[in-house]
């Protein structure tokens, strides 16, 4: 009776192990650079399944950077409510548009984009990663730099960002 | 030795349970009822036509309140500028637009997509039926 219930704990605690998200043990040890108040880049890993809020950006860019999520399947549940997210998205985007000289010598009408985005940690405040971004001739405007952001995220989430 | 292959087989049964309940949260399900909220230039009015002409399976609500998924987003138009249209003999628009369809009780972003259109012959149109047919495979693909 014993062994039998002993055996039922461990399938217990094995099922309840896969329900949970799947989380770095690096991410308990943020390697902080210095000690102020406020946020400092960290080596903190990105977990994989972790909730991100993506705040709004100029230009509606926040809806390109989930669609860019989406796409490159980072592997984040983006949530609508800052409150329920452990990780919150900012940054800042430009779009130059071509004008008449580039058009008329170069035959090109494609814009220019750039963008520079952060992740903070909401429980610490630690800025987990970082990234700009800048497209010239950009085939397809904003939604090029949002891939390029997603792409980005899921190489730190990877851990192969350097 | 049959205890331990009976713990095997339970494990083996209950963990793609638990694996699939994560994924099926990004499921929208067919005739869902949807709010498209209001984007710039009336980009919601091109959404809620695209939805219809591309026959997705959703029912569009006018009330939140009602409402099992919001639909947001951003839309972009640049029209054709004289310079455009004398060197380039193009008097299309370049179109760019992002939708994203959130679950009201979760406040989970199910689904998302952009699209860039250069020169679109149809402008705000064909932005909001491209989002609308993925939207429709998103819906059919069940996942």
């Amino acid at each position: 009776m014993t062994r039998v219930s002993f055996l039922m704990a461990v399938v217990l605690s094995s099922v309840l192990l896969a329900a949970r998200p799947m989380q770095s043990q690096d991410s308990a040890k943020p390697g902080a650079l210095t000690e102020s108040a406020n946020p400092v880049i960290t080596s903190e890993l990105l977990p994989k399944g972790a909730k991100l809020y993506v705040a709004p950006i100029q230009n509606g860019f926040e809806t390109y950077i989930t669609a860019g999520l989406e796409k490159k399947k980072v592997p984040l549940v983006v949530v609508a409510d800052r409150s329920k997210a452990d990780y919150e998205l900012s940054g800042v985007s430009d779009t130059d548009k071509a004008g008449w000289a580039k058009m008329l010598f170069l035959g090109s009408q494609q814009t220019n984009e750039s963008a520079s985005i952060k992740i903070v940690n909401l429980k610490t405040g630690s800025v987990v990663f970082a990234y700009s971004v800048n497209k010239t001739n950009s085939m397809r405007g904003k939604q090029s730099a949002g891939e390029a952001v997603a792409k980005h995220i899921n190489e730190k989430i990877e851990n192969r960002y350097h | 030795m049959k205890i331990t292959l009976l713990t095997m087989l339970l494990v083996c049964a209950f963990a793609p349970i638990v694996v699939s309940q994560e994924g099926a949260t990004k499921v929208i399900p067919a005739g869902s009822r949807v709010f498209v909220a209001p984007m710039e230039d009336g980009f919601q009015d091109y959404i809620r036509a695209a939805l219809q002409a591309k026959k997705v399976p959703v029912v569009i609500v006018d009330d939140k309140g009602l409402a099992d998924f919001e639909i947001s987003g951003h839309s972009e138009t640049q029209k054709a500028s004289t310079a455009k249209k004398v060197i380039m003999w193009d008097w299309h628009s370049n179109e760019q637009a992002s939708v994203q369809v959130t679950n009201l009780k979760t406040s989970e972003i199910v689904f998302a997509y952009s699209v860039n259109k250069v020169s679109s012959a149809h402008g705000k149109k064909s932005t909001a039926e491209a989002c609308a047919k993925h939207l429709k495979e998103k819906l059919e693909s069940k996942k």
